[in-house]
């Protein structure tokens, strides 16, 4: 009850504050309300965090692209100072520095074309549009320069060559003075005149101004131009000098002489080369002369340009975003505690009165339930709009259906107490039946037993009938031997036909070849015959002495005659034996064409029996589930019958049980009584009570 | 007495036979002489199923059927020439001389060889049946023959030998022989 009570009140709270405030500035008390929402004030505080990281983040990358832009740039005018540096040496004819020069201008170009080309190579962001002037300036500035280290680089070989020639030529200045001074202190032993000696002092001055002038060449300027000149007036002094001296000294110094001119005669050839390369020394040293002028202009782009590059950022407004995401999530969070606190003290206000209220209607409450308690149902709690008022109307409900709970009980007992009466009754006529029908399951129990009986005499019928069947099929299988045993005895004896037929036909034969035999006798008889009448004939031409001749063949006729007439009884025999021979041969035929058919039809009748024998053991199966099944069903009636005797028991059982049921009711009609009573002192109101 | 008549010769037993016989007629002639005289011999022979009888004398031979060339330009009944031991002999088919139905074709017929020494002529008969005795009671007279004889009646004697129920005519050769008609056997030119 407490929950629902607090979960309605709550919200109450709160649109009570918001109706407090002034009804025309919607807009500020939408506001308002959204700033007094802890979860908006929590989700801005989360958002402004969030902003900070990502700003503070991205400042992070930005300064990391800006320091590789600055230190790019650097690069950049160390390297053009180091370029102008070592196109000095490179004049002079300095061997490394010309590959120093080489990889500084290859650099330049490389670092100067990453940051042109947007700094690709380097993962960095686009050069910003307003530098993009300072930096193609100083591209144009870097395309000069850069051709002018090509043309030193170009005049390497003759550089390098001057610099050799000029490099023995002060290796030999050393001798040259030596050489002169030994001249001079000869001429000042020897006592020579004192103009010689001025001369010999001279080229001795000569000699150095000349190797001093040869060094000033390379490095070029004005001061060579110079130094050219003065070079060719001091070799043609020097050569008058030399001159001079072998005039007046004569022999004496001659060797000495010849040394000194052959020394100078070496420095001059070496200045003569040197002097060759003039063309190429003067192109290197304008070059030269060209990034050493232009140089330092470079550097000040460069300088600008690196300038642009760090002040970049500083003008961007994303500085200041970290900054107002600090600002913005400190005052959101300032704001969610006071709204926060400012929360908390009104549910404890809330809370004391609630606390109050409740108190005051508990007590009434419990005054209305006093009367409850002495069983009078008629009371009906006042339901407020209080902490009790659910609990009154919960006793009230509860009051009224115990109003009607003790109304159905009083009914109930009584219905009870008319019911448990007739119960009784139903309950004893009900003993009375089962009486009965325990005697009528004696009677069907021992019709059972008789059917049972009679199932088993059937069963043993059945048997018997079985047997016979079995019987039946070894005698269909007996017939089935003597049919086959028969239709082997047909086979044989129509294979013995055959042969008879055969030996019947071959007798033909021999009677054909007897008839032609005795066709022969009768051809013999014939012409004994009528040799026998020419006999006689010769014999009566005889007369008297052919008398016994004419008697003899008398006699041999006769013989010829009957033996005439045998060959005819012989051939009469013949043709009888003939018929019948083909007679007899068409018989076996018919025979044996009817042995054929017979033996079919014991075929038939073999195969007849092995149907009756399949038939019969099929019935001796069939008669012998027949045994089977009625063996079982007198087995089943067996086990009916006794269970009947258990049902007989039951319904005895039953019948005893019924009788204490009737007893039992008895009891429960005289509780219904006492139930009656009890409820009784229960005060209904007038329409409940009826 | 098979086996005895094949160890002897023909001639032996012939012999042997003549023997006995003669043992046999003089026994016979001893009980009841003269009979002998009583008979009559002849050979009977037939044509067209008729029984006709001659005397031994008449034929000198009866001959088997021997192969026959046919003689030009003569009568039909002229059957042909036929050689018998080396001996010409004229074949007439007596049967057609007469003008009566020709035989059937058989076994039994035979040719006779007629005992005239003027003329070797044998003639066709149906068949020989062979010697003929005859005794004195068999032999009657006959005056007048009947009409299915009349062809061969000039021939006939007058007598007729009655044997059973058959009637045996006597048939003179030496006048058939004589027969102008039977010795004119070229067919008549124009």
């Amino acid at each position: 009850m407490d929950a629902t009570t607090e979960t309605t009140l709550l919200p109450g709270a709160l649109t009570l504050g918001d109706a407090e405030a002034p009804a025309g500035k919607s807009r500020r008390k939408i506001s308002r309300g959204l700033l007094s929402d802890e979860r908006f004030l929590a989700l801005l505080v989360f958002v402004f965090l969030v902003g900070l990281i990502a700003s503070l983040v991205y400042l992070a990358y930005r300064n990391d692209r800006q320091t590789e832009y600055v230190a790019q740039t650097s690069r950049l005018v160390m390297l053009t100072q180091g370029i102008a540096k070592e196109a000095g040496n490179a004049i002079l004819g300095q061997a490394p520095a010309f590959k120093k020069l080489e990889e500084a201008s290859g650099e330049f170009s490389s670092t100067l074309k990453i940051l042109v080309e947007s700094g690709s190579g380097l993962g960095l962001q686009t050069t910003p549009a307003r530098l993009t002037y300072t930096l193609h300036k100083v591209a144009g500035d870097w395309d000069e320069t850069a051709r002018n280290v090509q043309l030193i680089l170009d005049q390497k070989e003759a550089l390098l060559q001057a610099r050799s020639h000029v490099n023995a030529v002060n290796d030999a200045s050393p001798e040259l003075v030596e050489r002169i001074d030994e001249l001079v202190d000869l001429l000042l032993s020897s006592r020579a005149k004192r103009s010689v000696i001025k001369t010999a002092a001279r080229m001795g001055m000569l000699g150095q101004r000349m190797i001093k002038n040869i060094n000033l060449v390379l490095p070029g300027g004005a001061q060579a131009t110079d130094a050219v000149a003065l070079f060719s007036s001091d070799i043609a002094y020097f050569e008058k000098a030399i001159k001079q001296l072998r005039h007046a000294t004569g022999k004496a110094l001659k060797n000495r002489l010849d040394r000194l001119e052959k020394v100078f005669d070496g420095i001059l050839q070496n200045a003569k080369i040197i002097l060759s390369y003039a063309r190429q020394i003067s192109i290197a040293q304008n070059a030269g002369q060209f990034i050493n002028n232009s140089s330092d202009a470079l550097v000040y782009k460069l300088v600008k340009l690196k300038e642009g590059y760090a002040s970049e950022n500083n003008t961007s407004l994303a500085n200041y975003l970290p900054w107002l995401f600090s600002l913005g999530s400190l005052l959101s969070l300032l704001r969610l505690i006071r709204v926060r606190l400012t929360l908390e003290a009104a549910k404890a206000k809330r809370q004391q009165m609630k606390n109050q209220r409740t108190q005051r209607s508990i007590t009434t409450l419990l005054e209305q339930m006093g009367a409850l308690a002495d069983g009078d149902l008629t009371i009906k709690p006042e339901v407020k709009d209080t902490a009790t008022g659910a609990i009154a109307d919960a006793v009230g409900f509860a009051v009224q259906e115990m109003r009607y709970l003790v109304g159905r009980i009083q009914q109930a007992a009584k219905q009870i107490t008319t019911t448990s009466d007739q119960s009784q009754e139903i309950a004893e006529e009900l003993s009375n039946k089962a009486g009965q029908q325990a005697s009528q399951i004696v009677d069907v129990a021992a019709y059972i037993q008789e059917i049972a009986r009679s199932m088993e005499s059937m069963s043993s019928d059945a048997k018997k009938s079985a047997d016979v069947a079995l019987q039946s099929v070894d005698v269909a299988k007996k017939g089935a031997s003597s049919v086959q045993a028969t239709i082997d005895g047909m086979s044989a004896m129509r294979s013995q036909m055959q042969t008879t037929s055969k030996r019947i036909k071959r007798l033909g034969e021999s009677s054909q070849q007897i008839g032609d035999i005795v066709a022969l006798i009768n051809e013999l008889s014939d012409q004994t015959n009528v040799l026998s009448v020419n006999a006689s004939i010769q014999a009566a031409m005889a007369g008297e002495a052919g008398r016994g001749f004419s008697v003899v063949v008398d006699e041999v006729q006769q013989l010829a005659e009957r033996s005439s007439q045998g060959a005819r009884q012989i051939t009469d025999i013949l043709k009888h034996i003939r018929s019948d021979t083909s007679s007899a041969v068409k018989s076996m035929e018919e025979a044996t064409r009817g042995v054929v058919e017979s033996t079919r039809l014991a075929d038939q009748a073999g195969s007849s029996l092995m149907e009756i024998q399949r038939v019969s053991e099929r019935l001796a199966q069939l008669i012998t589930e027949i045994s089977r099944v009625a063996h079982k069903h007198s087995d089943s009636a067996m086990n009916a019958s006794q269970d009947m005797a258990e049902v007989k028991n039951i319904t005895i059982e039953s019948s005893a049980s019924a009788r204490k049921v009737a007893d039992m009711i008895e009891r429960l009609a005289e509780l219904a009584k006492e139930l009656q009573k009890s409820v009784s002192r229960f005060k209904l109101p007038k329409a409940d009570a009826s | 007495m098979r086996a005895d008549l094949r160890e002897l010769d023909p001639i032996t037993l012939l012999q042997q036979m003549e023997r006995a016989v003669l043992a046999r007629e003089k026994a016979q002639s001893q009980a009841g002489a003269g009979e002998a005289q009583d008979q009559w011999y002849g050979i009977g022979y037939m044509i067209n199923n008729k029984r006709f009888v001659s005397p031994l004398k008449h034929v000198r031979e009866v001959l088997l059927h021997s192969h026959v060339v046919d003689v030009p330009e003569t009568r039909s009944w002229l059957r042909g020439l036929a050689n018998s031991r080396g001996n010409l002999i004229t074949v007439v088919d007596i049967a057609e001389f007469l003008q009566w139905p020709l035989p059937e074709n058989s076994d039994t017929g035979r040719w006779m060889l007629i005992n005239d020494t003027r003329l070797n002529c044998a003639i066709a008969v149906q068949e020989v049946i062979g010697l003929k005795l005859f005794r004195d009671s068999q032999i009657h007279a006959c005056e007048k023959h009947t009409s299915d004889l009349k062809p061969v009646a000039p021939f006939l004697t007058s007598r007729v030998f009655k044997e059973d129920s058959n009637d045996w005519y006597e048939l003179d050769l030496m006048m058939l022989s004589k027969h102008k008609t039977f010795v004119n056997a070229a067919l008549q030119s124009g």
